[in-house]
């Protein structure tokens, strides 16, 4: 067992460092789906893509580094840790392009990677349905075939980034007949399709990075498909497995909030029972930390992690919500009297993340569906209804 | 990085779960409660023989020299198994203790003894009122602050006190005045960290084994004319307790191997560990329990020997308040987790 950093990845380390300190953006980016923060947030890309920093861990060829997963988790650590301004392209880093390099063929890699590298296309996960969140499996939205066209009908939901984006990974129903599971593909295509209708929703935090998008007759190529038609579910665990379980500086986000509380806690002169309560919360970070490195060792090595990512990821739910939970209490009213909004009124800074926290909770995969996928594929218990 | 264990030490996990499930099943720990020292002569033995006392005494004392990493599965197996004999006080603390130190003499004549089985030790900590198997120990070490004296089994006086656990048998021990060895040089700080992460580890196997417990009782009991199991109010009990013991295991792996190689950090991550520790099986205590319903609440049912032994563990090495308070309140006062990535 070795728990360092090798001597590689701590030269990167300094490189990304000594890179990210020259030429962060000063100060709080607008939000990309304003057109200026659009503006700024591809300027900012665009700084990235040129330094060769716009995704590390993909292969040199499609413009990466060829970095291994420990390369880009210090490269996401030092990134975090720094509060630099969310990606543009995050749902395609995270999983979609991600599923690309996985299952792609050459051809839609060449077609689809650089432009996702480079943010000249901005790509929106289109899973969740109304009638489809924690049973995704369920889902609606059908893409009849037609020669060498498949034709979609049906609604997506909750789609973040969905206001800005131009192209769409996406679950659609190709084999109506199929059981649930089965007859789902994957696929990629581009949202300026004719019969495609993206309406913008607002987040309760006040962040406008949610849409809804309607499909109406809209043809793609048969190309987009990704993986084997109707065998979408089984190239979707990829991306969901990854958005679970490869931390993408979660790790170091709970670091950063655990010490947002501290300092809270510090001010506030904290009596014993909030410092155990604190330092308690600072065991399982400590925890989670290990168990992401842990994990990324698992995956790196191309070992199963069975159902690790589930496991870390109700784990880091229930520490992100505790954390920011305790933050609240401690600030107390100070937290309502924080005027920190955005230009839309949103929610920034602590509020927002606090927000978000309890988002984590159901985005990817609710805290219920980790529960029953530990129990059911990690602990061996039976099913509660057929699913 | 590499997070995994070595061969070598999936071995030694083999070995000594062999031996528990040989010499301590759960029938034999309940025929112990009633013997005078409620304790089997072949788990000594058995442990000697693997050479898991000898582990922690470097080469020179005839010991093997080997690093507390490497007392991680035998200590989560000991958990696993309910064993009720104070391996962590006789194969890790006392050897860390006179190992460290500059007490020659006691070196020589206790480390290649304790090595090969024929001692065996207990450490009583600052004024302790219940130490570990101190009826049959041969040597005594009393920590107080920062200093060590070792006794031997004739300069003190045990007496038996009550355990919520009938297989731990806890004992005060009282020194006769003028007798004792000032151990010197003793790395006291190593062995209080070598304390709570030696236990969070111990915990660990607990509590691992009760939601083990838990999850196969729930798929063969049935009411409502189907598996307890496959309800999601048993469900999601038994995955939430099964997530922190595996996050609690990661923590304790951490500390243990802070002990191993970074000694800088493993006092603060030995309490780090504990916590998590503390929680995750009081969870899975709680859990277990729960599930297993009428049934486990009774004196027949071998549930309670892992509940018992569980609870006894959470007092006995530093309660969560105390615990929780040590790893916040350096921290809070400086306003710096220090929760660092690295």
């Amino acid at each position: 067992m070795d728990l360092e950093f090798d001597t590689r990845n701590e030269q990167f380390r300094r490189e990304v460092s000594a890179w990210l300190d020259e030429n962060a953006p000063a100060g709080r980016l607008s939000p990309p789906a304003t057109a200026e923060g659009l503006r700024q947030h591809l300027a900012w890309e665009r700084r990235l893509f040129e330094a060769g920093y716009a995704a590390p861990g993909w292969p040199r060829r499609f413009g990466g580094l060829g970095l291994d997963l420990w390369g880009e988790t210090v490269f996401d650590e030092e990134y975090v840790r720094r509060r630099l301004p969310e990606r543009l392209n995050k749902m395609a880093l995270i999983h979609g392009a991600r599923t690309v390099l996985v299952h792609g063929t050459e051809e839609q890699q060449r077609n689809w990677l650089p432009g996702v590298l480079d943010c000249s296309d901005i790509w929106c996960q289109g899973f969740s349905e109304p009638d489809a969140g924690s049973d995704l499996a369920s889902l609606r939205t059908t893409g009849r075939l037609d020669g060498d066209e498949i034709v979609l009908n049906g609604q997506k939901t909750w789609t973040s980034n969905g206001a800005i984006a131009t192209h769409m990974y996406a679950l659609v129903r190709t084999d109506p007949a199929a059981p649930k599971h089965h007859g789902i593909s994957f696929l990629v295509f581009d949202l300026r399709t004719p019969g495609v209708e993206i309406r913008p929703m607002r987040q309760l935090h006040g962040h406008s990075g949610f849409a809804e998008v309607f499909f109406t007759d809209v043809r793609v190529p048969l190309t987009s498909v990704v993986g084997e038609l109707n065998d979408g579910w089984r190239v979707a665990q990829t991306a969901l497995r990854l958005e679970r379980g490869s931390a993408r500086g979660s790790h170091t986000r709970l670091v950063a909030a655990l010490d947002a509380l501290t300092e809270a806690a510090a001010r506030a002169g904290a009596d014993r029972g909030l410092r155990e309560r604190v330092g308690s919360l600072r065991a399982w970070v400590f925890a989670y930390v290990r168990a992401t490195y842990a994990l990324i060792d698992t995956v790196d090595r191309g070992g199963d992690d069975g159902v690790v990512a589930s496991v870390n990821k109700l784990g880091l739910s229930e520490i992100q919500t505790a954390i920011h939970d305790l933050w609240l209490e401690v600030l107390g009213d100070e937290a309502e009297l924080v005027d920190e909004l955005g230009p839309d009124g949103e929610l920034l800074g602590l509020r927002r993340d606090y927000w978000h926290s309890r988002a984590q909770e159901i985005f990817a995969g609710s805290s219920e569906i980790q529960r029953n996928i530990i129990a059911e594929r990690g602990l061996g218990l039976p099913r509660e209804v057929s699913r | 990085m590499n997070t995994a264990f070595s061969p070598e030490q999936d071995e030694l996990r083999t070995s000594v779960r062999r031996l528990f499930e040989n010499v301590v099943p759960a029938a034999v720990l309940r025929q112990l409660w009633e013997t005078e020292t409620g304790r089997s002569p072949q788990v000594w033995k058995g442990l000697a023989e693997i050479g898991v006392p000898a582990l922690l005494v470097p080469e020179e004392y005839e010991g093997l020299g080997a690093d507390e990493l490497d007392l991680f599965f035998v200590l989560e197996e000991a958990g696993r198994a309910a064993l009720p004999d104070a391996i962590l006080e006789s194969c890790v603390l006392a050897p860390i203790l006179l190992a460290g130190s500059t007490a020659d003499g006691l070196k020589r004549r206790w480390l290649p003894a304790l090595a090969t089985g024929e001692a065996r030790a207990t450490v009583a900590f600052d004024g302790a009122r219940a130490v570990p198997d101190a009826h049959l120990s041969d040597l005594v070490l009393v920590v107080d602050g920062d200093q060590v004296v070792a006794y031997e089994r004739g300069e003190v006086t045990v007496r038996p006190v009550p355990s919520m656990d009938p297989s731990r048998r806890p004992a005060s021990v009282t020194a006769r005045a003028g007798s004792g060895v000032r151990v010197d040089g003793a790395p006291v700080a190593r062995a209080r960290a070598a304390r709570l992460a030696g236990s969070a580890v111990l915990l660990g196997g607990v509590g691992s084994r009760l939601v083990e417990f838990a999850v196969a009782y729930a798929k063969v009991r049935e009411q409502f004319g189907r598996p307890i199991g496959s309800f999601q109010a048993i469900k999601h009990q038994l995955a939430t307790a099964h997530s922190r013991n595996e996050l609690a295991r990661h923590a304790a792996v951490g500390a243990m191997y802070d002990l191993a190689h970074r000694a800088g950090s493993s006092s603060d991550t030995a309490v780090l560990a504990h916590v998590c520790a503390l929680e995750a099986e009081r969870e899975s205590n709680r859990v277990s329990l729960q599930v297993h319903g009428g049934i486990g609440f009774t004196w027949e049912h071998d549930l309670q020997i892992w509940l018992k032994h569980g609870k006894s563990l959470e007092l006995g090495y530093g309660t969560w308040r105390e615990t929780a308070y040590a790893a916040g309140a350096g921290t809070v006062l400086s306003g710096r987790s220090e929760g660092g990535t690295r």
